[in-house]
């Protein structure tokens, strides 16, 4: 965090404003708390990144390699050199402050570089000062610094506090996407070998076993098979939902964490009963376990590496489409980046096409791909499933919009009317605080470490904020949501910020209110809570 | 207010002070804004949509209760149960940003200031020093409740950690728990 004035300064009224560049020479504080846990060499040498080595943020000594400048401004050059878009977001900013404000981070910390355009900042001196000949001429004065390992230190530090959640682009007037900006600056920060533990060691995990926890297939079988025996108890019915087969029509990939956090696995549980009550022709795989990845969050070549498991399981299988499970970040993946990265998609593959409604989603002519969000939604509004609202009526609720599948994929009306359908009580948040213009959870591109509770929740200040305003004045008691890093990160955020709200998935709620052809009187919820003996809460 | 301005302001101590109730507001948001860098502060103050600002909004509304609660004898049960409710969002917030306790909770103290240059403003000098006593009692009260509930939120935030890393494995632990035989507890 920057100085804050002394004391007895207090009493003189606000500071004047400090010029730019002196700001941006306040070294970062690593304060217990506000950083990541530095990943581990042997995940840095598993993933075979460069230069892995033992460091500590708190160290005086990051032990960079030798040459680390020469590293980076290689690094940097490579990236400008591929990215038009990162040359023109070095370029551009007119510095007109509409994004200052925008920033979760910046409104819960107080830190003004959280402000999206000091945080751009960081990288953008960089930028001046090695690659503009202004920059080289005026240095200082045209808000140029070269590099040096404050500088590094200052990346680590504040690319460690962006979300990627866009959010700042949304105001914009250019459009320049600082979550961009993040992601290549935590690039160049791999480069040194210096990455958070909470986002490689996920990928390493993916890497060798194809999901985040490192869980093997058979453990993976042996967990939806409890799942189905946890739904015959509370609905009677038996399900066997298949796995690794081939010759289906759907492979279903769902976030991981879906199958072993709670409330992850209430969710999931809605999604097999949500197939069973259509019909749905569908392979589970375990090679392709994770929908999950934390490789965007890393590096491009990481991302692609960790997604390569979609097509390639899809083609294994010989499904026609790919339907995904409630997650934020796979989206944005699926959505932006599948295609360039990946793509083409394995030749067998057809446009997803709704077997029951016959909807045909052409926005996925090329991906194959597309959400559980918007299949569940054209189910609904073809009246294709018989709901019982009411099981649902000891609950209010209110729908987060993830940053992902809000900003990134436009996902703003399909959960609505998953969630309108399946419960006869949802209110709204205030709107400046929804869909576009939703507030992150505060724990996205990877900041979900417990290390950084107590940066999370200021980041999530702003959503709890909102939270706390429908709890008090709608008695809302359910916050649902449809990104797997939400429904854990959420729950501190609503037990901090407004105790004694609980987070849902929508398929969990669409779960509780469907009613299957075969099963007996439902006397619980998903979570076996009792049901509403019937009215309104 | 119009009603509370036409009072002689040299009546009594309680109604003259009543009459500054907002400037009192006022000057403990300055102060409480100079915990934060002047770019952020000046943020604070101006920004007046409750869900564009939420540091803002839940220190306007503690200065309002504060302000409301210190300026008046007998406050009532309400006005106390919304100045206890704001003090509790205002130190959730505090709690978790990057300020030592004494950051935290110290903002308060400077209310004893802000009351006696007011009190002195509207004429409240040597006669008010019983008033003067009772004020900085109760400022000390609210002290206390803000360190109180400081200190609360940092617990939780402790155990919001502890919580966070059973549930984030609930279903594996307990699928090996069951695969090696033990009890589910
Ligand atoms: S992308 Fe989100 S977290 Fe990052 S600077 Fe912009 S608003 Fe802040
Ligand atoms: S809104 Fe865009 S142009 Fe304006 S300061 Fe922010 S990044 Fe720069």
């Amino acid at each position: 965090m920057s100085p804050r004035p002394a004391p007895d300064a207090s009493t003189q009224g606000p500071r004047a404003e400090q010029p730019r560049a002196r700001r941006l020479e306040t070294p970062p504080v690593f304060s217990p708390g506000s950083f990541c846990h530095p990943a581990r060499q042997e995940t840095v040498a598993a993933l075979g990144l460069p230069h892995p080595h033992p460091w500590q943020p708190t160290e005086e000594d990051w032990h960079l390699p030798e040459n680390w400048e020469a590293i980076l401004r290689a690094a940097f050059q490579d990236r400008l050199r591929k990215y038009r878009s990162l040359r023109v977001f070095m370029d551009i900013c007119a510095r007109c402050g509409a994004c200052a404000d925008k920033c979760h981070f910046f409104l819960g910390t107080g830190d003004p570089k959280n402000m999206p355009v000091l945080r751009a900042e960081l990288l953008r001196s960089v930028y001046r000062g090695e690659f503009t000949l202004a920059g080289r001429l005026l240095g200082k004065a045209a808000g140029a610094r070269t590099l040096s390992k404050t500088i590094v230190k200052e990346w680590f530090a504040y690319f460690y506090r962006c979300t990627e959640c866009r959010r700042c682009a949304l105001f914009c007037p250019y459009g320049i996407d600082t979550a961009e900006i993040t992601m290549i600056a935590r690039e160049l920060l791999l480069e040194l070998g210096l990455g958070a533990n909470w986002i490689l060691e996920p990928v390493a995990n993916c890497a060798r076993s194809g999901n985040h926890l490192g869980i093997r297939p058979q453990v993976f079988q042996e967990m939806v098979q409890a799942l189905c025996d946890d739904i015959r108890e509370i609905t009677g019915i038996r399900l066997t939902p298949p796995c690794n087969e081939k010759g289906h029509e759907v492979l279903f990939i769902a976030p991981s964490g879906d199958l072993y956090t709670e409330p992850g696995v209430y969710t999931f549980m809605g999604y097999l009963l949500l197939f069973q009550a259509i019909g749905l022709d569908y392979t589970l795989s375990t090679y392709a376990s994770e929908g999950g990845n934390f490789g965007l969050f890393a590096s491009a070549e990481l991302a692609a590496k960790v997604n390569a498991k979609i097509y390639a399981e899809a083609g294994r299988l010989g499904v026609k489409w790919i339907l995904g499970g409630e997650c934020g970040h796979m989206w944005r993946m699926a959505h932006q980046y599948m295609d360039s990265m990946n793509g083409p998609a394995p030749a067998g593959l057809e446009v997803p096409r709704n077997p029951v409604t016959g909807t045909v989603f052409r926005h996925a002519a090329s991906t194959k791909m597309i959400h559980i969000a918007e299949f569940s939604a054209d189910l609904l509004l073809h009246r294709a499933l018989v709901l019982d609202p009411a099981r649902n009526d000891h609950l209010i609720v209110t729908f987060h919009d993830s940053c992902n599948p809000a900003r990134a994929m436009g996902l703003l009306e399909e959960p609505r009317i998953v969630l309108r359908a399946a419960c006869n009580h949802f209110v709204e948040m205030p709107e400046n605080t929804i869909r576009e213009r939703t507030f992150c959870c505060g724990s996205g591109a990877g900041l979900n470490g417990d290390e950084i509770m107590a940066l999370r929740m200021q980041g999530g200040l702003p959503r709890g904020h909102a939270l706390r305003h429908v709890q008090r004045h709608n008695g809302v008691n359910t916050l649902a949501c449809i990104c797997a890093i939400d429904r854990n990160s959420l729950r501190p955020l609503a037990d901090y910020w407004a105790p004694g709200v609980s987070v849902a998935g929508a398929h969990e709620l669409l779960g509780n209110a469907l009613v299957l052809p075969g099963e007996g009187e439902r006397t619980t919820d998903l979570r076996r809570e009792p049901l509403p003996p019937g009215g309104a809460p | 207010m119009t009603a509370r301005q036409i009072l002689p302001v040299e009546t009594s101590f309680w109604p003259a002070l009543a009459l500054r109730e907002e400037d009192i507001a006022r000057q403990w948001l300055e102060k409480m804004g100079q915990s934060y860098p002047a770019q952020t502060a000046a943020f604070i103050a101006a920004q007046e949509d409750p869900f564009a600002n939420p540091v803002g909004d839940r220190a306007r509304r503690a200065a309002r209760a504060l302000a409301r609660v210190l300026t008046t004898p007998r406050p009532l049960p309400a006005e106390e149960e919304e100045l206890a409710a704001a003090l509790d969002d205002l130190m959730r917030v505090r709690a978790v940003q990057a300020l030592t306790p004494e950051e935290a909770v110290g903002s308060f103290f400077a209310l004893k200031a802000i009351l006696r240059a007011s009190a002195a403003a509207v004429g409240g000098g040597e006669e008010a020093a019983g008033e003067l006593a009772d004020l900085d009692a109760r400022v000390d009260r609210i002290v206390l409740a803000a360190f109180g509930k400081y200190s609360r939120c940092r617990e939780t935030l402790f155990a919001l950690r502890a919580e966070e890393i059973r549930r984030r494995h609930a279903r594996l632990s307990r699928f090996f728990r069951e695969a090696e035989g033990e009890d589910d507890p």
